[in-house]
């Protein structure tokens, strides 16, 4: 008895000490990232690192201006082209689908999430580059969108499907009909949970690099025209860092600093402003 | 006598396969109450919810037979549901306040989103809702404020000040005061009383006490069907029905 007892008590402590040596690996992994990347990047931040676009490799004053402006540009333009269309599906699947049809359009959404996003750079490439005969702004939003779309839409469809039956009900009980209990009730309802999965979706394709390589290009100037090649953070992020100037892998730094403190920022904005979901029914 | 407002005819109800209402006929008389009383699950809410064709909403539900409101059917392929629910409001057994609307917009949501624009009209009505629903003295000062801080049986005024607005001609009630503490439950019963001047009413109600105070006819229904209908006092002191006399004398249920 005493012995199996130990024996129980040193499995229990060898479990405790694995998992607790595992989170702080990961813990430690995360923080280092951000170390490395505050040391190194944090040098590079200065006016113009903000207000310049690409200068000569030598030139100690610009920025990434031009690529923070590319980078909104196409986040915007795709969060716009997607976030309607995300919102009506997921009205569809959550109030009209019949649940055999919505469990198939969920599957396929959710595997649509999970396409490297490099496949959907190759399919932006041959849906949107190859027929307008160059690279540009409009590719790599809709490239974007692509990638937005499952994430906003079930996230959206998440979020209608917890507000109670009761309140749809009441809705019709006064003479509502049903796309207008849908519209005005159940997505207002819902709103935080769409503006969650909104934000999400955003951070998520803000950070995109390889949807962008052969849709966007790049630029070494600002934004002009959407039908023109346009730079972002991280196509940035990913020429300088291969080069073999100084300037440009410290402003490349300097970059990864930003959109990691962004998407830190992006993050820690949702937790605490929708952070009340005590009434979803 | 009493003008009949809708009169069943031969309904049947299911969900799925669950045959909830079989060949109901029942005449409900205007501006009366009338109660329908039945143990849990005899189908007294479906009974409702095909009056006002909400039974259909839900997947697979499925209704025959004739509900004659004002004599035509409200069944009838060129009848739409919609206008039909504009003309008989619902309360339901958990009262319903809109978390994102204010208690003014918790009242003037359906004219609202049914096109009513003139703020001064819709002041007016919000203002006479609540007042017929005996809520507005309660709110009168606070009408902007969230619907949700309520108390349970504000909100169910609340929802029958909703129901009100748009000025129904009937209004079917599942079990108003059963989520409700009895001095709350005693409000909305008075409030009951005092709206049966303006509107024809329909209460499902397990609770033969408020049927006693309140119902000018009763039906009783047992596993889907109806056993007994009738004056409320005939019903209650004389039922013709052995099951019936059980039923009110606390048999089952």
């Amino acid at each position: 008895m005493t012995i199996n007892l130990r024996v129980r008590k040193i499995k229990e402590k060898i479990f405790f000490t694995l998992s607790y040596i595992s989170i702080a690996i990961t813990l430690i992994i995360l923080g280092s990232v951000i170390f490395f990347t505050f040391v190194k990047g944090i040098n590079s931040w200065s006016i113009s690192f903000f207000l310049s676009p690409q200068r000569s490799p030598l030139d100690p004053n610009q920025g990434i201006a031009h690529a923070i402006q590319g980078s909104l540009l196409m986040s915007f333009l795709a969060a716009a082209i997607s976030t309607p269309i995300s919102i009506l599906a997921a009205i569809y699947l959550s109030e009209y689908a019949s649940t055999a049809f919505r469990e198939k359009a969920e599957y396929i959404l959710d595997a649509m999430a999970g396409i490297p996003s490099i496949v959907v750079g190759v399919v932006s490439y041959l849906l949107f580059v190859l027929p307008l005969g160059t690279f540009s702004a409009f590719a790599g939003s809709m490239a974007l969108a692509i990638m937005m779309f499952p994430l906003m839409t079930r996230a959206s469809q998440d979020a209608f499907m917890r507000v109670g039956r009761e309140y749809r009900e009441a809705g019709l009980a006064v003479g509502l009909p049903k796309w207008k209990v849908s519209l005005h009730i159940v997505l207002y309802i819902a709103k935080n949970g769409v503006i969650t999965g909104f934000a999400l979706a955003f951070g998520r394709i803000f950070g995109e690099t390889a949807p962008l390589l052969m849709t966007a290009l790049g630029s070494r100037s600002f934004p002009t025209d959407i039908f023109a090649p346009t730079s972002s953070i991280t196509l940035l992020i990913y020429e300088y860092s291969k080069s073999p100037f100084e300037t440009w892998i410290n402003i490349a730094w300097g970059a990864s600093l930003f959109i990691l403190l962004l998407n830190l920022g992006i993050n820690l904005i949702i937790k605490f402003s929708v952070g009340d979901r005590k009434w979803i029914g | 006598m009493d003008r009949i407002k809708i009169e069943l005819d031969k309904v049947n109800a299911w969900y799925g396969d669950n045959h909830v209402l079989k060949d109901i006929s029942l005449q409900i008389y205007e501006k009366r109450v009338t109660a329908i009383i039945g143990p849990s699950g005899c189908g007294k809410s479906t009974l409702l919810r095909v009056i006002n064709r909400l039974h259909e909403t839900v997947d697979a539900a499925r209704v025959e037979g004739k509900v004659l409101l004002d004599g035509r059917d409200i069944y009838d392929k060129d009848v739409d549901p919609v206008d039909i629910r504009r003309r008989i409001g619902m309360i339901f057994q958990q009262p319903v306040a809109f978390p994102h609307l204010s208690i003014y917009d918790n009242v003037a949501i359906g004219l609202k989103l049914n096109g009513l624009k003139d703020k001064a009209r819709l002041d007016k009505i919000v203002e006479e809702s609540l007042r017929e629903a005996a809520l507005w003295n309660e709110v009168c000062d606070r009408l902007m404020d969230k619907g949700v801080s309520l108390s349970g049986g504000q909100k169910q005024r609340l929802a029958i000040a909703r129901a009100i607005a748009l000025k129904p001609e009937v209004i079917l009630m599942d079990e108003p005061t059963s989520s409700l503490d009895p001095v709350a439950g005693a409000k909305v019963e008075d409030l009951i009383i005092n709206l049966k001047k303006n509107y024809t009413i329909v209460l499902v109600t397990h609770n033969i006490q408020q049927a006693a105070r309140v119902a000018d006819y009763i039906a009783f229904l047992y596993m889907g069907r109806l056993i007994e209908f009738g004056p409320a006092r005939r019903v209650l002191e004389s039922p013709e029905m052995e099951l019936t006399e059980k039923y009110l004398i606390g048999e089952f249920g």
